[in-house]
């Protein structure tokens, strides 16, 4: 499996994707190292469209009389920044649904793939990578590491990643913050099934000026499970049961549920100016990672 | 309810364990498999909304146990065999007399009283108890077991469905004695008599008389053949002879006394041992009457000294209560002879004589039909049949030196090949049939046949004097004449002996075995024979004791009568013949002549009879003659002999042909029943409950089948759970 997961095709990609990384954002090509903070800094780096809860004294006025567009300015202050890669490494990130002729643990690779491209082009720019393993406490730590020839240190580091455990993103984003002083983007590869809650995580991230991103794992299978007639679901990381028969009608409504679950995330990442990306695990990583990229921000 | 299987103790508990086991079984599957989710966090805003159907579907899942109970209890009692109301342990025991004589075919009630008979039949075995036994008897001329003492209400109803009318009457005697003797021991007996009431009893007090069985038979009729028409001679004016004469309506019925207004009770001396036994007898009756007009008797003969023309004898009994008119037609080898319209009042019985009738050979019929061309309710009775006697060219040797009485008489009848010859000259070469010695007694040859002596040659029987009479003489007799004779010999039919008177004769001595046919008183007063038949080594015998010219017997009618019976009487013709039999007894057909049936190695041992339906079946055959039971009314034929013997059946039956039903049956035992009575009224079959004999258990396995399917689709639908 990890030989899959890490082959030369990924590889291969790893790198091209370091290179149109750069095409992202022509014309930036004086720094390796780039970190937005927003209002703080004096250098331009570049628009991004308004969205609801960002601060109007960033608007761009003059764009927004020329072309009638609202449009937030960013300023980029250069520096050598930290990147930290907060991998969800509880039980429902390795789930499969029973009965799935795939058992593969679909979230948890997706999440390993984009976590390892995106390590990969932040040490491509010689900015200080950082990846913790999280499910209801830090799990594991590979310490910081710069350069573009660590990739395979990063790569082992997540091989090694067991996911299991319950899931408490508050509790294990305190752990963090007290351990990682040093500010920057914290890039949270999670689904997000978290039954206290995904905003403790986020909120603890941002209130100790990180700058989060969210990159919501989603699995289909998760909203309309292979299910049917009458079943005791019992949650996989709680054991939390509950009886119940399974109908289309029932499905329906689960999946509409999932939807409103995943719609309440990215209305809250919104609002909190936490870039939010849902990467379904069917779709291929490194347009994934190129999205990420497209949002700005990520890279400088 | 009742439960003929187990018991409602072990039920109980069966269905106690049953029903535990299937809550239980039930609480295990509400024990649903456990499936891992992701997050059931996700399945809350959904169980929130199934929490607020939860009470409807507790209730869906309640029913899918209550409706499984149900399907454990509907087992559980189909193992009890459940019974209707009406069921018994100890169980009644049926005897079922499905009258099936020649009247239940009458079509008073369509399609006829026999199906009607079925039906009710069929209900007494729907309405039989789970304990309750039948035994089926087809009630005819002899009583027929059909079924054994059975609950199997499915053999009972095929046995029903398979019984059949017969042309006979129906022996309620004989079926009683059989019911009661199945009925011995058994629980709560009971005789079901299915009839219209036209029944065969014994006369009041015929078997309580001591009287065998032979004794009773001949009583109540049963083995007297159906005999020649009365008269002697023929009509000479040939006119037509029509007497009227009304019979009371029953009076021919056995053991019946007619009374006005109410029908007479059945006299049976059986009903004590039903009294005693304490067999309870019930009476179905079916039928509601109708219109008949009955041939009650037919039956021809050949005219003695005309051989070749015979007359024939119809009774018509009118049973209805009006009057009718009738054609009635006479057809002689299928042809039709006479036809006349007749008026008849009612109840009248009506004899026709139609003499002096020739062209027919062999077969005759009579048939009566309504003048208004529709036919009565029971066409049984419209039809009859009978057979002329076989005409057969005898062969007689007269030994006489020459006698003109005896040749006179011989020429009477055509149909006689006679040969003359001098005692000197016996025997001749040939074989005859009979041969008659005119006064002398030479040596008899066994090949001349039979023997007629008239007067014996002389009182000594020796080599010497050349005579070897069959018997020996006794004293001489003077001016006698026969005071007393033998009236039912076939030798003497038809003949006024008393007018007979004789010069001289002697007296004859019988040996051991002979038979006396005459006596004389002239020997002081004592019985004197003077007419003796017998056997002997060289075939049979009649001696007369006296010369025939020595008296006035050739000059009468009766002197040719004599020859030509003793010839007839020896030659089998018309002696044992009859024209037509009777239905319901035992026939005994000859297979030919007697000289014929001597020769033991012709006759076969059994005999096919050609029915006249067409059925054929096996009679043996015993001293000559097919003996079998005659059930039906018609023409038979007896294939296997040569050549093929045939005869005529009638019903002729008076008490067949009243149609009209008795609704109510009374029996007349020899002594008062317990309660002084002397007359019982068999009532209706009572206690019967339509459907007890319903296989509830079958219905209820159905009934758990089916729910366990509707069980099935509501689960699989998601309605019941």
């Amino acid at each position: 499996m990890e030989e899959d997961l890490w082959g030369e095709e990924f590889l291969r990609r790893l790198e091209s994707l370091a290179i149109v990384s750069r095409r992202v954002v022509p014309g930036r090509q004086r720094a390796e190292r780039r970190s937005k903070k927003r209002g703080s800094g004096v250098e331009f780096a570049d628009h991004r469209n308004y969205v609801e809860g960002d601060d109007i004294r960033y608007l761009d006025v003059g764009v927004y009389q020329r072309l009638g567009k609202l449009l937030v300015r960013l300023y980029e202050e250069e520096e050598d920044l930290s990147i930290y890669f907060i991998v969800d490494c509880s039980a429902s990130m390795a789930f499969a649904p029973p009965g799935a002729s795939e058992r593969r643990r679909r979230k948890f690779d997706q999440a390993r793939r984009l976590c390892a491209a995106l390590a990969y082009v932040g040490l491509a720019g010689l900015d200080r990578v950082t990846i913790v393993g999280v499910n209801d406490h830090l799990v594991s730590r590979m310490p910081t590491t710069r350069g573009k020839g660590r990739i395979f240190r990063v790569l082992r580091f997540l091989e090694e990643l067991e996911p299991q455990g319950s899931t408490d993103l508050e509790a294990a984003m305190k752990t963090f913050v007290a351990q990682h002083k040093r500010r920057g983007v914290a890039v949270l590869l999670s689904d997000l099934y978290d039954p206290a809650g995904f905003e403790g995580g986020i909120n603890v991230l941002r209130f100790n000026k990180f700058e989060p991103y969210v990159i919501h794992l989603v699995d289909p299978a998760d909203a309309r499970p292979p299910l049917r007639g009458d079943v005791r679901i019992v949650d996989c990381e709680s054991g939390e049961d509950r009886e119940v028969t399974v109908t289309p009608a029932l499905l329906q409504k689960l999946e509409e549920s999932y939807e409103d679950y995943r719609l309440r995330i990215e209305r809250f990442c919104a609002s909190r100016q936490v870039s939010y990306f849902a990467a379904g695990v069917d779709d291929p990583f490194d347009e994934l990672v190129l999205r990420v990229f497209r949002s700005g921000g990520f890279l400088r | 309810m009742t439960f003929a299987g187990l018991p409602l103790t072990t039920l109980l508990g069966i269905g106690a364990v049953v029903g535990a086991l299937t809550v239980a079984l039930y609480v295990l599957k509400l024990r649903r498999r456990p499936v891992p989710v992701p997050f059931t966090r996700l399945w809350q805003q959904v169980l929130s909304d199934e929490q607020s159907s939860s009470l409807f579907s507790r209730l869906r899942q309640l029913l899918s146990l209550l409706l499984q109970l149900v399907i454990v209890t509907a087992l559980v009692l189909a193992l009890g065999d459940p019974r209707a109301e009406g069921h018994r342990e100890a169980g009644r025991t049926f005897v079922v007399l499905l009258d099936a004589s020649a009247s239940m075919a009458a079509t008073d009630t369509p399609p006829s009283r026999l199906e009607r008979g079925r039906e009710e039949v069929l209900r007494i075995i729907e309405g039989m108890a789970a304990a309750d036994r039948m035994l089926l008897v087809r009630m005819g001329a002899t009583p027929t077991p059909l079924t054994t003492l059975t609950d199997d209400a499915a053999a009972l109803k095929s046995a029903v469905e398979g019984v059949r009318t017969s042309d006979t009457g129906a022996d309620f005697e004989a079926a009683l004695r059989l019911a009661l003797d199945a009925l011995r021991g058994q629980p709560e007996p009971e005789i079901v008599l299915v009839s219209d009431g036209a029944l065969v009893t014994a006369p009041r007090g015929t078997l309580l008389d001591g009287e065998d069985e032979e004794g009773r038979e001949a009583a109540s009729g049963t083995t007297a053949p159906q005999g020649a028409p009365g008269g002697t001679d023929a009509d000479p004016a040939g006119a037509m002879a029509v007497t009227a004469d009304s019979i009371p309506r029953g009076a021919e019925g056995a053991g019946e006394t007619p009374e006005q207004g109410e029908p007479p009770a059945l006299r049976s001396p059986l009903l004590d041992q039903a009294r005693e036994q304490g067999v309870r007898v019930s009476y179905v009756p079916v039928g509601v009457g109708g219109r008949n007009v009955a041939l009650t008797q037919f039956a021809v003969r050949r005219y003695p000294l005309d051989k070749s023309r015979h007359e024939a004898l119809v009774e018509l009994t009118n049973t209805d209560p009006e009057p009718v008119e009738v054609e009635l037609a006479l057809y002689g080898d299928g042809v039709i002879v006479d036809v006349q319209r007749l008026s008849l009042r009612a109840g009248e019985v009506l004899r026709r004589l139609y003499p002096d009738l020739g062209g027919a050979s062999a077969e005759l019929m009579a048939e009566v039909r309504l003048a208004d061309g529709r036919g009565d309710d029971l066409p049984a009775d419209d039809r009859a049949y009978a057979m002329l006697p076989e005409r057969r060219r005898a062969r007689v040797l007269l030994v006489t030196e020459g006698n003109t009485y005896l040749e006179a008489a011989v020429l009477l009848d055509e149909y006689l090949q006679v040969t003359e010859v001098a005692p000197a000259d016996y025997p001749p070469p040939g074989d005859f049939d009979v041969t008659i010695f005119d006064g002398v007694a030479p040596p008899r040859d066994a090949r001349t046949g039979a023997a007629l002596y008239l007067g014996l040659p002389g009182p000594t029987n020796d080599e010497a004097s050349g005579n070897q009479a069959p018997l020996e003489q006794g004293p001489e007799l003077e001016m006698f004449g026969f005071d007393h004779w033998d009236e039912k010999s076939p030798f003497l039919r038809w003949m006024a002996m008393p007018d007979i008177q004789v010069l001289t004769g002697r007296a004859l001595i019988p040996r051991p075995g002979d038979r006396v046919l005459g006596w004389s008183e002239a020997l002081r007063g004592k019985r004197t024979p003077i007419l003796v038949g017998g056997r002997r080594p060289e075939g049979e015998f009649v001696v007369l004791g006296f010369d025939p010219r020595r008296s006035d017997l050739v000059l009468r009618v009766a002197w040719p009568l004599f020859v030509l019976n003793v010839i007839d009487a020896f030659t089998d013709e018309s002696a044992e013949a009859l024209s037509a039999y009777r239905t319901g007894q035992v026939w005994r057909v000859p297979l030919g002549s007697r000289g014929a049936a001597e020769e033991a190695e012709a006759v076969p041992a059994r005999v096919r009879v050609r029915q006249p339906d067409g059925s054929e079946i096996e009679a043996p055959v015993v001293d000559g003659h097919a003996v079998l039971f005659g059930e039906q009314a018609g023409f038979h034929r007896i294939e296997g002999t040569q050549p093929p013997v045939r005869f005529a059946a009638n019903l002729a039956r008076v008490e067949e042909s009243h149609i009209e039903p008795r609704k109510t049956l009374m029996f007349s035992g020899a002594t008062p029943d317990a309660e002084g009575a002397e007359v019982l009224t068999a009532g209706p079959v009572e206690g019967l409950h339509a459907g007890t004999q319903q296989r509830w258990w079958i219905l209820l396995l159905l009934g758990a089948v089916g729910l366990s399917l509707i069980e099935w689709i509501t689960y699989h639908r998601r309605w019941t759970v």
